[in-house]
């Protein structure tokens, strides 16, 4: 029901109500006392319902009053010529109370809209200096527009993330049919056809469309159906939008520096590597320049001793299996990063494992001490992945040794996972730095290096949804524990 | 002065078979304290050792003695 309706509705109940209690003791009030009383319904209209209801509050009152109170009773008549006069100033001075209850209630409203007005455009402002997402943003909007301008709903369309020039339905409020959605985007998607309209939606309702420039630049567009804007209405939904449209360009400006910022994070990275790995393949490639050179020479001059030859041999053979090595690495790592990678499981025993993983290492066998009870179950995995990780695990740990100390290689059963750790006498990895060590490049710094050995036996290792970590042997040096998963062999009866 | 084994060692026999004395140092700790003890010609330095930058290096040398010092550097 209508305001005004209900304002009505109160008033004329109530002068009913009141003159017909009244009625009863008229002969012994005075003749001014129904008319004071009748000016509360006359009050309450106004208070519920503005100037009209009070208007007919009023007129209610009036013949309330004549029929009931002024004799003769029961009729319109009025008689005598100063009772005419009496009801003219009681009609004008209730007309003034009722419009003057009526600018209240305008009042009190126009204060209240105006509160949620300014609540509203802080709430606008405040996505303006805070640091939102776009979609956090668009959302804000389209709930502040529904809210506001009491809408059927309210849609808000940007230009597309891949292709700038497509507009893209990017937040709603309210639920708009899906075909309605549609019928939004501009003929093409153009986004220059941007621009601000009022016409009728697929349902009948007014649709209006309004563009979002900041800066004179289109940044999106908002369509909002079924709300009765007037001049003031629509002035403040302009101001909404210039205010949405500076808060939705200044978060796309944002996302468009992180992006950047993030391209040249990938760039510093990309440089690194490069770096890195030319420094990996430089070091073994200079020892075997070196020991090339020096045999060249040594066969002119013959200063060059059988030892000596047979250790500069031995030295480059060694430094060609690292290179080799190393470039195996480098082909895996392309092999993980592209999801190139499936396993060959099959079961094997896990001293197979230690074998091939000793042989395929940098590292000779004598000074690999093995530790592995007899009883082992099997282990179910890509033996040449694995072979690959214990390869890179006893590298690591032979760099990190001091000469002479074993590297121990041990495993026992836990569950239905088999764990082999390989044991370092080294200086051991600080707690801090306990996950950086198996990602790739964590070793930069002033050795250079690339470090893609741990990165990789980490991929190899999650490669079988197991998991790999390191921490202190007991005794000191550095412990680097692998789970492998164990077989399930049939129980034979 | 070089953290490498092998490059160390290549060295170290080409060196020798072409009469010089060499004497390693694979950290720069060790390698300072050995050019302090003799006179040396001339001092090879590999500018990524575990325990000090190599500049660092060349100018602590360089504190007591004016011996050229040859920079082997992977870095490009």
């Amino acid at each position: 029901m209508k305001r005004w309706m209900l304002g009505t509705v109160v008033a004329f109940a109530g002068s009913g109500t009141l003159g017909a209690a009244l009625v009863p003791l008229r002969t012994h009030l005075s003749p001014v006392t129904p008319a004071l009383v009748l000016v509360v319904p006359v009050v309450a209209g106004a208070s519920v319902g503005g100037l009209a209801s009070g208007v007919l509050a009023v007129a209610a009152g009036l013949v309330t009053y004549d029929v009931l109170f002024v004799p003769p009773h029961g009729t319109l008549d009025v008689g005598a010529a100063q009772s005419w006069t009496a009801l003219a100033v009681y009609a004008v001075v209730m007309l003034i109370v009722a419009q003057g209850f009526a600018f209240l209630r305008r009042a009190r409203l126009g204060a209240r809209r105006d509160a949620g007005t300014v609540r509203r455009l802080y709430e606008l402002s405040d996505l303006l200096i805070g640091d939102q997402p776009v979609t956090r943003v668009l959302q804000v909007v389209a709930r502040t527009l529904h809210q506001a301008f009491d809408t059927q709903w309210v849609a808000v369309l940007i230009p597309d993330a891949d292709d700038g020039d497509r507009l893209a339905v990017a937040a709603t409020a309210g639920e708009p049919p899906s075909d309605e959605l549609h019928s939004l985007v501009p003929a093409g998607g153009r986004a220059e056809r941007l621009q601000s309209k009022v016409g009728a939606g697929g349902r009948g309702e007014r649709v209006v469309r309004i563009a979002l420039t900041a800066r004179g630049r289109p940044v999106g567009l908002v369509a909002m159906a079924g709300a009765s804007l007037d001049r003031h209405a629509f002035d403040l939904v302009r101001t909404y939008a210039n205010q949405a449209a500076l808060a939705l360009e200044a978060s796309q400006l944002r996302e468009q520096a992180l992006r950047t910022e993030l391209l040249e994070h990938v760039d510093a990275l990309r440089a690194s590597l490069i770096g890195a790995v030319s420094h990996d393949l430089r070091t073994p490639l200079a020892s075997v320049k070196t020991a090339v050179s020096a045999l060249r020479r040594g066969d002119g001059q013959g200063s060059l001793d059988e030892r000596d030859r047979e250790e500069l041999l031995a030295l480059i053979e060694d430094r060609s299996d690292a290179l080799d090595r190393l470039v195996a690495n480098l082909l895996d790592m392309t092999r993980i990063q592209s999801g190139a990678l499936e396993l060959r499981r099959e079961i094997t025993p896990v001293p197979e494992v230690i074998d091939g993983g000793v042989r395929a290492s940098a590292v000779p066998s004598e000074t690999v001490a093995v530790d592995v009870p007899p009883d082992l179950p099997p282990v179910d995995v890509d033996v040449v992945l694995m072979e690959q990780v214990l390869a890179n695990l006893l590298d690591n740990a032979a760099r990190h040794s001091p000469d002479s100390t074993p590297v121990n290689v041990s495993a026992r059963a836990r569950g239905d996972v088999v764990e082999l750790s390989v044991t370092d006498r080294g200086p051991g990895v600080p707690m801090g730095e306990r996950d950086r060590v198996f990602t790739m490049f964590s070793r930069l710094g002033a050795q250079g290096r690339a470090g893609l050995g741990l990165a990789i036996a980490k991929a190899f290792v999650e490669a079988h949804g197991q998991t790999i970590h390191v921490d202190d042997a007991p005794g000191g040096g550095a412990r680097f524990v692998v789970t492998l998963p164990a077989a399930k062999v049939p129980v034979e009866a | 002065m070089d953290d490498d084994r092998a490059l160390v060692r290549a060295l170290e026999i080409s060196l020798s078979a072409r009469g010089h004395d060499v004497v390693m140092a694979r950290t720069a700790g060790d390698g300072i304290s050995q050019a302090s003890l003799t006179s040396h010609a001339v001092v090879i330095l590999d500018l990524g050792l575990p325990d000090m930058d190599g500049i660092e290096v060349v100018r602590r040398v360089h504190q007591w003695t004016l011996v050229p010092v040859i920079v082997l550097s992977a870095a490009a």
